[in-house]
């Protein structure tokens, strides 16, 4: 690097050497390594503590899974049996202990309405799929909305910038519960060119939730990720579009215009990585809430997902499998929340974990 | 070894190979493939279980229904029980003793989701198994037991002498096995099943279709536990057997090829092929789609189907009857005036007509048309009558509600109960004078709601909606199971001569005195002199939107037969091209 450029730098950027020393230093001087493991550590009584607060708000709630049955009411001692046989008669505390034991061995508590079935059987079941829905939505979100919002700043108080704006705020403002309805009625019944529901991904996956991309699985994903995706990308092109405006905006980048670096050099090597620091911010959030299960997608185009079996289980008062799916989206909260962390090291390393 | 040896071994072993080949056949066979024709469906649910005595909602009992023999069958047409399993019966002289006679060729089957194989189950000496006696005795003392934690328990515990014993046993988990041995459920041979009651009960033939007394595989459930029902392990014995379920997506049942011929039914559909799809509109647009037979109707789709699709919608009554309840002894409903008053002054047939979309059937009376000893539908019963009802409320007292105190109506959650009490209410203003400040209108969940209305008398609601659906086609199961004042402990009910009416009723032999003391009974409870514990509103009916090449009947009762359902299938091909 041209020490006379290093001297027009802005004091808080530094040297490449700086930045060298930096990155190799927070990299493979272990400053990382002993960031994340001291995280994880942290985030064993935070998950305890998640555990314990759904635990006891769920059954805080009023009524039980027995109560009922349609309109009927559960006789009396039919319940009783049915508290005994799972537990539920028991003091909370000793509830709460038995459960916390049974998730370290892998058991994630029985399915009270489905005999048949354990808690386990349906994370399987619906985990998977609500990866593929999820990742797929981002991955679209992304592609999408970065390129959108770079040509938006880029084009600033443009008819383009404009457009995409306008764009941009109305998919972000359209609910999925009234896009979903929609697109199956245009696309699916009236123009017939996808399926109106249902997912194209069957068992076993390839690494336990990677789908075989086919004709299939892309046909019966287009609608439900478009559907969640547009959303998203409308988000994100916002975000990238204020975030680059700022970056664009600073010394350091029109002190590399001057130097005569080509535009694409200036956007794509210096202020692109800078300016998708709120992206970043939003990912961990947004992966572990969409790979959790988007339950109005779901529900819509009867997609057999995590969300959707999660808000059904709350009515049903199925305890297990409400507290173990939330504790599976916080320590997947926990997780993407920490890839963040890491990655803004990567994206700022003036960003220091020591 | 010498010849006469040489020949006699010979001789052994040429007659085991004939004696085998003339011993008990197992029957093996493969499920159609290819083209089938197909009942393609939807569902809101999964299945919650396919276990018979374990059966307590629509989804499961339908394909209960199609999965296992019961013992009997209701016609589709007349309601009339018909013979399924069991081919004939008889009764002692007092009605306290029934013998059925079982037909011993049904087999019982396993099928293999995998090579398509359906194969007959064999006992431990490799005989084949077939239904008998033995095995409607066993789900029968299975659905007596408390353990198996069934609601239906409830229901036959009370019709078979030694049941309730079981049921009601203060250690369930300690059931001693000679209580258990007690339940007077035989089988003397194969053929033979006979059943005991603790008293005459006219209704109990009513009862012999449940599947919560259907013929369960004692073997299977042993093996697998709670996993027998799923693919690939349940035993079955009905027209279909179960291929594929996959958990929260879809299953599939195909025809079973080993049921006897005379039992396959009417139909011609081989192959029942039902998704879970939880939201209406999405279900609704695969019909539009043509993708499946028949839909619900979402509520805001109604007026444009039928304008647009009327020759393709049926009318599907449930049978489910919804009411407005009192605590009778909280005032001011411990006053029948009040009661009466109250439930005059309720529009049904705006009701219906206006919020309900025409999906519904005003009730003055509670059992509906269909149920045996039914009264005839505008026969009894007072109704919507504004004038009667301004004069019971004078007589009560509150002459156009003056003086009336603030009472609670409490109406489980959801748009359409809330369209329901607010109805109510406003009724109430225009009827009888009472200002909607009066009439508190609070929602809860079901669960909440039930828990509510079994509070003591300073924190339970003085009124609730609740609805009714039928167990089996008998009025015992309406007034008898919820109004008897052993039955009716949230609105409070004291034991009367009412009551004594519903027992001569339940015990009484002759079919038409049973009817007449029906008639009585709603007459005693809804007439103008009526006691009032509740006040029915309406009977339910459902719009369902149903592609013109599927030809079937509606089973009212039990689960659905899909087996005498049947499809044009080129008409069906057609339209999905």
């Amino acid at each position: 690097m041209d020490d006379e450029y290093i001297d027009h730098l802005p004091s808080l950027v530094i040297s490449r050497g700086d930045y060298e020393e930096n990155i190799t230093n927070f990299y493979a001087g272990g400053f990382m390594l002993r960031y994340i493991i001291r995280r994880l550590l942290i985030a064993i009584p935070v998950i305890l503590l998640v555990i314990l607060a759904t635990f006891v708000l769920v059954h805080a709630m009023p009524g039980g899974p027995f109560d009922a049955v349609g309109m009927k009411a559960m006789p009396e001692h039919i319940k009783i049996v049915l508290e005994r046989r799972y537990g539920l008669d028991k003091p909370l505390y000793e509830q709460f202990a038995r459960y916390v034991w049974n998730i370290f061995r892998g058991d994630f508590g029985p399915m009270f309405r489905q005999p048949s079935q354990t808690v386990r059987d349906i994370i399987e079941q619906t985990f998977p799929i609500s990866i593929q829905l999820g990742l797929t939505s981002i991955i679209v979100g992304f592609a999408l909305g970065i390129p959108i919002g770079i040509i938006a700043a880029l084009n600033h108080n443009s008819f383009v910038d404009y457009f995409v704006t306008f764009t941009a705020v109305l998919f972000r403002s359209i609910p999925a519960i009234v896009m979903a309805p929609l697109l199956i009625y245009i696309f699916a019944v009236q123009l017939d060119w996808f399926p109106v529901a249902f997912w194209g991904a069957h068992p076993p996956f390839f690494l336990g939730f990677i789908p075989k991309i086919n004709a299939e699985f892309i046909s019966h994903a287009f609608l439900p990720v478009f559907a969640m995706g547009t959303g998203m990308a409308a988000g994100i092109a916002r975000l990238t579009r204020a975030g680059l405006l700022d970056v664009l905006s600073s010394d350091y980048i029109r002190t590399a215009r001057a130097k005569g670096l080509r535009e694409r050099t200036v956007i794509v090597i210096h202020a692109l990585k800078n300016s998708l620091i709120p992206v970043v911010t939003v990912l961990g959030p947004l992966i572990a809430a969409l790979i959790t299960g988007s339950f109005v997608i779901e529900l819509m185009f009867a997609i057999n997902g995590m969300g959707r079996r999660f808000v059904g289980s709350i009515g049903q008062r199925e305890y297990f499998l409400q507290t173990s799916l939330v504790l599976l989206y916080g320590m997947i909260l926990i997780g993407a929340n920490l890839m963040v962390d890491v990655m803004y090291a990567w994206v700022d390393p003036r960003i220091r974990y020591d | 070894m010498s010849k006469k040896l040489l020949a006699i071994v010979s001789l052994l072993i040429l007659a085991s190979m004939v004696l085998s080949a003339c011993g008990p056949k197992v029957a093996e066979g493969t499920v159609a493939t290819g083209e089938l024709v197909s009942l393609r469906g939807t569902s809101t649910t999964d299945i919650p279980t396919l276990d018979p005595q374990l059966g307590e909602d629509v989804v499961s009992i339908n394909y209960i229904e199609n999965l296992f023999v019961h013992l009997t069958n209701y016609d589709l047409v007349t309601a009339d029980i018909v013979p399924e399993a069991a081919t004939a019966w008889e009764q002692n002289e007092d009605g306290t003793l029934y013998t059925f006679t079982i037909r011993t060729d049904i087999p019982w089957v396993n099928h293999n989701p995998e090579t398509g194989e359906v194969k007959q189950e064999v006992d431990a000496d490799g005989a084949p198994r077939f239904v008998t006696a033995h095995d409607f005795v066993y789900g029968m003392k299975r659905a007596c037991n408390p353990n198996t934690g069934s609601y239906y328990s409830g229901i036959v515990a009370v019709v078979i002498k030694g049941c309730e014993d079981v049921y009601h046993y203060e250690d369930p988990e300690n059931i001693p096995q000679d209580l258990i041995d007690a339940i007077a459920v035989t089988a003397p041979d194969d053929e033979t099943l006979v059943v005991e009651l603790p008293a005459a009960a006219a209704y109990f033939m009513s009862m012999t279709p449940m599947w919560t007394i259907a013929a369960s595989p004692q073997w299977a459930i042993e093996e697998y536990g709670e996993e027998w029902i799923e693919a690939g392990n349940i035993v079955t014995s009905g027209r279909y057997v179960l291929n594929t379920w996959e958990h929260g997506v879809k299953r599939v049942i195909l025809r079973n090829p080993l049921m006897p011929e005379d039992m396959q039914g009417a139909g011609n559909i081989e192959k029942i092929e039902t998704n879970v799809v939880p939201d209406v509109a999405t279900m609704y647009a695969l019909w539009l789609n043509n993708e499946i037979e028949q839909s619900a109707i979402p509520d805001g789709e109604l007026e444009a189907h039928l304008a647009a699709f009327g020759d393709e919608t049926i009318q599907v009554p449930d049978l489910a009857v919804f009411y407005i309840a009192y605590r009778m002894t909280k005032a001011p409903f411990d006053n029948v005036h009040v009661r009466r008053a109250f439930g005059a002054a309720f529009d049904r047939a705006t009701y219906v007509a206006e919020l309900r979309q025409g999906q519904g059937l005003p009730m003055k009376h509670f059992a509906p048309p269909g149920i045996f000893g039914a009264p005839p539908i505008d026969e009894i019963g007072v109704g919507f009558d504004p004038a009667y009802a301004a004069e019971q409320m004078a007589l009560a007292g509150y002459p156009d509600c003056e003086g009336f105190p603030q009472v609670t109506l409490l109406g489980y959650s959801g748009e359409s109960t809330l369209a329901w009490i607010e109805f109510a209410q406003a009724g109430w203003e225009q009827h009888l004078g009472c200002s909607a400040d009066l009439i508190q209108i609070e929602q809860q969940s079901f669960a909440d709601l039930l828990t509510a209305t079994k509070a003591e008398d300073d924190e339970a609601p003085h009124m609730w909606t609740l609805g009714w659906g039928p167990d089996y086609a008998d009025e015992n199961n309406w007034v008898g199971d919820v109004l008897h004042c052993t039955n009716a402990i949230r609105m409070k009910r004291e034991c009367n001569e009412i009551d004594d009416l519903i027992e001569e009723a339940r015990f009484e032999g002759d079919p038409e005195v049973r009817k007449e003391l029906y008639a009585e009974i709603e007459e005693a409870f809804f007439g103008p002199e009526g006691e009032y514990p509740f006040f029915p509103i309406f009977l339910r009916i459902a719009y369902t939107a149903e592609h013109s090449w599927l030809d079937k009947t509606e089973a009212l009762f039990g689960g659905q037969q899909w087996y005498e359902w049947a499809i044009d299938a080129d008409a069906q091909a057609a339209a999905t091209q």
